[in-house]
């Protein structure tokens, strides 16, 4: 059985920036979830020990739901305390040698002002991504079977 | 013709920066300003509620350093339930606080300056990044990593959780401080100590190798504020404020609640972030900067050996007067970080660490509470106005971003001047105005992240408008 991580991240203070973190808290089952409000390089660290890492978190523009695999980056963030997905593998690569299965799932996000509630769009949204993460989950150990 | 070349992040949400820089007919640079937004939505979005929930929610202003803001807040709270917080309860505070420097300062020396100083200004930009860092020199990397993870496991053992505890109060901590979590933290400090007397070394190698550019490169007068302690030694969680003039002298200590008193904020037309300046002496004769450079040079002496060692050395760079070369931050950096592990280490040491005594409860005895420390990038401000009922009226905060503000455009506009010709446009030429602000360390992903939105953009314009080149690195 592979190893797999959710990590949701982002500021529950900024209504619909909220997404990743919310969705983590919906996900029930034997399986390791970690929360961040931003991503930095150390998670690298514990990254290393998984096969698959799935990331969480809201999105600007694009579709409602969307998943994409994490390519390699070599990605300078010149301004900000922020670290990419695809600067993250390559931490983790060239650090420990470690090659997980990296994915980005995007809920659309709408409304970013200060505030608890999601948007109405946002909560829509939310409940796609459960059911997609749900699946995705599953179809992972299928495979491992 | 004028042409302006805007540096611009892109991010999702408004409140992060760019930098414009406007050219005249013949490529020079004319003027440059480094341009921020402002927190004020979170000052709004506070109103309203009850004063004891701020160490929470200020914390969410930013995913690098919430330490600071739980802090911050909690001392604002204390005044207004007007207590005096067990010495336990403060110990264990600045405990978290140590942590928090910690990790911070270790990211941006290894992560950010790292790059530039390591690998140099020009390097290829594909390779000028951490990854570039690590396939030069693994080792640094992985002990980089466990720095900020050593500073992260101090906050998590001391306070619960490494993200966003609940552990300051009003009033004090809501734990007490277990033997095996302080023996695990005083296990590790005098490696992590090790890891950043190799930095230092690194740091000091670039120095002299560049000793003109360290004392030319984004140099300039300014005054300097920040906490000492009653002796004037280096302090980060409490003690006085102290501000020094461009000149080194110190023209006024005063306590953190009359930081109205001293201490003015200016508009200016082009960027939403407030000018901080030092009252008595007006705008912009009193701005100032504050921060890892600011508060060495207005301290005397730094209370624990190894760091004073090293505080000696910094404080030999212009024989005492205050040290203007913004690259120095960068090396202050570091010399604050052995601090904090010396000051984690005492405070473990200290028998009333290990006391159950850690909260006075109260009620709401004042209308006012002020809460002030120096966060990883410089002095941090909450002030909050609350009912009698303890709702919060108003608030105000002073982040460290915002004091340096003046800072950071002088640095951007006089790097600019130096190295930027408009005609032959090189990369290595614009990374050293982006290297200008790194110095500061500027918290721009403060309040939210920018997950694939945060390319650097540089375009140039025609006085019209019009985009007449362009530039981006994702």
């Amino acid at each position: 059985m592979r190893k797999i991580l959710l990590i949701g991240f982002g500021n529950e203070y900024r209504r619909d920036d909220g997404l990743g973190i919310k969705l983590l808290d919906l996900i029930n089952g034997d399986i390791e979830k970690i929360k961040v409000q931003e991503l930095t390089f150390d998670v690298a660290e514990v990254l290393k020990d998984y096969d698959v890492v799935i990331f969480i978190d809201a999105s600007i523009d694009g579709e409602e739901v969307i998943i994409r695999k994490i390519e390699e980056k070599k990605i300078f963030s010149p301004f900000t305390h922020h670290t990419s997905c695809e600067e993250l593998l390559s931490w983790t690569r060239t650090l420990y040698g470690k090659n997980p299965d990296f994915y980005l799932l995007s809920l659309r996000g709408y409304d970013f002002d200060f505030g608890e509630e999601l948007s109405e769009k946002a909560k829509e949204n939310l409940k796609k991504g459960l059911d997609f993460l749900e699946k995705f989950l599953e179809n992972i150990h299928a495979q491992d079977i | 013709m004028e042409k302006k070349i805007t540096i611009s992040p892109i991010t999702r949400i408004e409140g992060h920066a760019r930098v414009t820089i406007h050219l005249d007919d013949n490529g020079k640079v004319e003027k440059a300003f480094f341009h921020v937004d402002q927190f004020r939505g979170f000052e709004k979005f506070s109103e309203g509620r009850h004063f004891s929930e701020m160490p929470v929610i200020t914390e969410r202003i930013c995913g690098i350093c919430p330490i600071s803001h739980h802090l911050a807040s909690a001392k604002a709270c204390d005044e207004i339930i007007g207590i005096e917080i067990p010495k336990t309860a403060k110990l264990l505070r600045e405990l978290i606080h140590m942590g928090q420097i910690i990790q911070s300062h270790s990211m941006h020396f290894f992560e950010l300056a790292g790059p530039d100083l390591l690998l140099g200004w020009d390097a290829d930009p594909r390779i000028r990044n951490v990854v570039g860092l690590i396939q030069e020199n693994p080792e640094l990397a992985l002990k980089a990593v466990r720095l900020r993870k050593f500073g992260q496991r101090i906050i998590e053992l001391v306070a619960g959780r490494r993200i966003h505890p609940s552990f300051a109060i009003p009033g004090g901590v809501n734990s007490s401080l277990s033997p095996s979590a302080r023996d695990e933290i005083l296990k590790g400090i005098d490696e992590m100590i090790s890891y950043i007397q190799e930095g230092i070394k690194l740091a000091e190698e670039f120095i002299d190798k560049n000793k003109e550019e360290c004392g030319k490169f984004a140099s300039f007068s300014t005054g300097y504020l920040g906490l000492v302690k009653d002796d004037g030694s280096l302090e980060l969680y409490d003690g006085k404020l102290r501000f020094m003039d461009k000149e080194g002298n110190i023209v006024r200590e005063f306590r953190p609640q009359y930081y109205l008193r001293y201490i003015g904020e200016r508009v200016e037309d082009w960027s939403y972030l407030k000018f901080p300046y030092y009252k008595p002496f007006g705008y912009p004769e009193g701005v100032y900067r504050v921060g890892p450079l600011a508060r060495l040079n207005i301290a005397d002496k730094i209370s624990t050996p190894i760091a004073n060692n090293e505080f000696k050395k910094f404080k030999s760079i212009r024989n005492g007067k205050p040290v203007e070369g913004s690259l120095y931050y960068h090396y202050a950096r570091l010399i604050e970080t052995i601090y904090a592990l010396e000051r984690a280490r005492e405070i473990l040491e200290d028998p009333e660490a290990m006391s159950q005594d850690v909260l006075r409860l109260g009620e709401v005895k004042n209308k006012e509470g002020i809460g002030v420390i120096e966060a990883p990038r410089g002095t941090l401000i909450h002030h909050y106005w609350v009912d009698e009922k303890g709702t919060i009226e108003k608030v105000n905060l002073i982040v460290s971003t915002g004091h340096n503000n003046w800072a950071m455009s002088k640095a951007v506009e006089q790097v600019a001047k130096a190295y930027v010709d408009g005609k032959n446009l090189k990369e290595g030429m614009l990374n050293r105005v982006e290297g200008a602000i790194r110095c500061y360390d500027p918290c721009l992903s403060c309040s939210t992240h920018a997950i694939g939105k945060m390319p650097l953009i540089i375009e140039l314009y025609d006085k019209d408008g019009n985009l007449i080149s362009g530039l981006k690195r994702d």
